[in-house]
């Protein structure tokens, strides 16, 4: 096979690697934003960080109702403790997830994206 | 209240499934920290090949005199039609010791604490529905409904139970479905011939949500997240696994893929086993 040829199949075989294994960090960093409080599962967003941010900025702090993932209430019996949780949370499973990006962003081997 | 994890292992001619389930024991317990149990038909194999095993119990149960067959891929290019015993989960209710149960597949191969979390939940019955193949664009249709037209598909894989006379019904309708296989299987339309576990949860739990899209099981955390048996599991260290998965209409071609700390169904049982057998499971 001509030389040119093999090369862009390397390259192709390369990217789709590389776009699989973006696929699965994205969905490391989904399960890492998992929150369990109180027999009860939130998953960690933006959305739910601001939303808990704008409770405490009205003035509900303690034993307010939220609803779970699964759409199940739950009392959350200290909210600001509630919000530095998930924010916790959110932040590690970011950073980790940026890592992650980053470190196979400058991978050129399919050896090296997968540590073979 | 007593919770841990229970695991079935029935051998048949071509896979071991007990050395799969001692190896899945040793995950369970050193990332849920619970107790592990095991429910074989062949109490004599496991001692006498795997003395150090770790389960905490072991639960005997008489080898059922049905038998049926299906194909077990061994990557996209081998295959073996073999003996497959699945008919012992419905009566999970009667065999598990504890009042809160973790039931794993022998090939789901945990490698972090998600479900010790999900464990400390108190609904009754935890299960997935959601999945993600770690192949890149292959047809999951399979996975979402048991058939196109019909009720949404759920993993007898892993799933969690309370013992109560709610979980008590659903496990006697879960026998009932799979003693009366064939009409149900005509009336949800599946193609399929052999009793699948998945289909008669599935079935089960549509039939207790009165036959709507009720509530009655609860999502476990996360997704499914599996390799077909047409994909191999290379090795896995520490939290850290790789794999070889099929590239879609490319037989015999694969992708590289490496996971972390995501607990994963190794439907390649021969290949996992190579693994534990040898470190490469390819």
């Amino acid at each position: 096979m001509d030389e040119r040829i093999e090369k862009a199949f390397a390259v192709a075989n390369y990217a789709a690697t590389l776009s699989n294994q973006r696929r699965v960090i994205s969905e490391e960093y989904k399960q890492k934003l998992v929150y369990y409080t109180n027999g009860s599962t939130f998953k960690v967003s933006p959305e739910l960080i601001a939303f808990i941010k704008t409770v405490i900025e009205l003035g509900h702090i303690s034993d307010v109702p939220f609803l779970d993932a699964n759409d199940f209430p739950v009392v959350i019996p200290n909210v600001q403790e509630f919000l530095d949780n998930i924010v916790s949370v959110y932040f590690e499973a970011l950073n980790e997830y940026t890592v992650k990006y980053s470190e196979i962003k400058t991978k050129r081997k399919i050896a090296d994206i997968v540590e073979l | 209240m007593t919770t841990g994890a229970l695991i079935f292992a029935q051998n048949n001619h071509s896979v071991d499934y007990v050395q799969l389930a001692v190896f899945a024991a040793s995950r369970a317990k050193q990332y849920l920290d619970i107790p592990v149990s095991l429910v074989t038909d062949n109490k004599k194999w496991l001692e006498e090949n795997y003395p150090n095993h770790e389960f905490d119990s072991v639960i005997e149960v008489q080898p059922s005199g049905l038998v049926q067959s299906k194909m077990f891929h061994d990557g996209s290019l081998s295959s073996k039609f073999t003996e497959w015993k699945n008919w012992t989960r419905s009566q999970v209710y009667d065999l598990t010791p504890y009042d809160r149960t973790l039931v794993l597949d022998s090939d789901y191969v945990i490698n972090s604490p998600l479900l010790k979390t999900a464990l400390d939940n108190d609904h009754d019955f935890q299960i997935y529905q959601s999945s993600f193949d770690l192949a890149l664009d292959r047809d999951t249709t399979d996975f979402k409904r048991i058939n196109r037209y019909s009720v949404p598909f759920y993993w007898a894989t892993v799933f969690i139970f309370n013992k109560n006379a709610i979980m008590d019904s659903f496990f006697t309708l879960v026998e009932y479905i799979k003693q009366n296989w064939i009409y149900f299987k005509t009336l949800y339309n599946i193609t399929a011939f052999t009793y699948r576990n998945d289909f008669a949860f599935s079935i089960a739990i549509h039939i207790m949500n009165g036959k709507t899209n009720g509530d009655f099981a609860t999502a476990l955390p996360g997704k499914m997240i599996y390799i077909s048996d047409k994909d191999f599991l290379v090795n896995a260290v520490d939290n850290k696994m790789n794999f070889l998965v099929q590239k879609q209409k490319f037989y015999g071609e694969y992708t590289a893929v490496k996971t972390t700390g995501l607990d994963v169904h190794v439907m390649n049982k021969f290949s996992l086993s190579r693994y534990i057998t040898g470190g490469s499971g390819v």
